[in-house]
């Protein structure tokens, strides 16, 4: 199982985020636009990475818009399929 | 075809390992752009921010290129892993340039180049015909990033893994007054060495005017 502060520590490694601590990410922050602004590259690499680290493949687009809403929307869909 | 220079400001930047004092924060303050630069980005942006060059034709060249981008996709590759698209996307010979247009809406044309041991020369001679056929200054930058694992393995051309020189010309009707004198440049790579020739002419003369091959 992994929880939202430990997903925010992969998030900032993974996207390099300088500067951004885990206090700051709020739970209900966006992935994308406003929230962590990350952008369609980002995307890509989330499900590349999503796939190497946790073993889950989306199986369509709106699936994963869904799961990238939000922090705990991504950390409660990663306990949920979790394949690793 | 020789015609006359006048080198309004030159740069220098190197380290055994990395360099430390590029100043990221305050040239590339937006985070979000900052998170994606390259070694070679990162450095080529301090070039141009210590030579005060932020518009105009930029002339950049590297012999090696994103090495660490290219190690990660190669990496990938070996591991049978999908290929990350950063990395895809930071791998061509031009990203440094690329990023430094980004990063001040540089819309004037920028040219790459890579030739190996000769890359500065080439890169002074087309930075030179750029500058003459603007009539304008024009921003020459080389440098390479090579610090990756394992570099040690195959390294036998330079002390330093991270390393830059950039220097901005414009044409002039003026005299030369500086003598440009072929040199080796113990640590850094022979693909610095014809723009670092320049600048170690240049050193500490103000109004220096030099006269390059077109």
């Amino acid at each position: 199982m992994i929880t939202t502060e430990q997903l925010k520590k992969e998030l900032i490694e993974l996207f390099n985020l300088e500067g951004v601590s885990v206090e700051e990410i709020a739970d209900d922050d966006h992935l994308f636009g406003d929230g962590l602004g990350l952008d369609s590259v980002d995307a890509i690499e989330l499900t590349i990475f999503l796939d190497n680290e946790h073993g889950i493949v989306f199986s369509n687009i709106s699936e994963s818009e869904a799961v990238f809403s939000s922090i705990k929307n991504l950390q409660q869909y990663i306990n949920q399929h979790e394949k690793h | 075809m020789k015609m006359n220079f006048k080198v309004i400001k030159t740069a220098v930047v190197s380290a055994e390992s990395k360099c430390e004092t590029l100043d990221e924060k305050r040239i590339v303050p937006k985070m979000m752009l900052r998170r994606r630069l390259t070694r070679a980005a990162r450095i080529m942006v301090y070039l141009a921010d210590a030579c005060e060059f932020s518009e105009g034709s930029v002339v950049y060249g590297s012999a090696y290129g994103e090495m660490q981008a290219t190690a990660d996709i190669v990496g990938a590759i070996d591991a049978q892993e999908p290929i990350s698209p950063t990395a895809f996307q930071n791998s061509v010979y031009n990203t440094a340039p690329s990023y430094f247009s980004l990063l001040h809406k540089n819309k004037s044309e920028i040219l790459t180049i890579s030739s190996g041991d000769e890359t500065s020369r080439n890169v002074l001679q087309t930075g030179a015909l750029q500058a003459v056929t603007n009539n304008a200054a024009v921003l020459m930058v080389c440098s390479e990033a090579i610090n990756i694992a394992n570099i040690e393995e195959v390294n036998e051309c330079t002390k330093y893994l991270e390393s830059g020189v950039a220097l901005t010309v414009v044409p002039t009707d003026e005299e030369a007054n500086t003598t440009v004198t072929l040199q080796e440049h113990e640590g850094y790579a022979p693909s610095l060495w014809a723009m670092l020739d320049v600048v170690a002419a240049c050193e500490e003369k103000e109004g220096a005017i030099i006269a390059l091959q077109l």
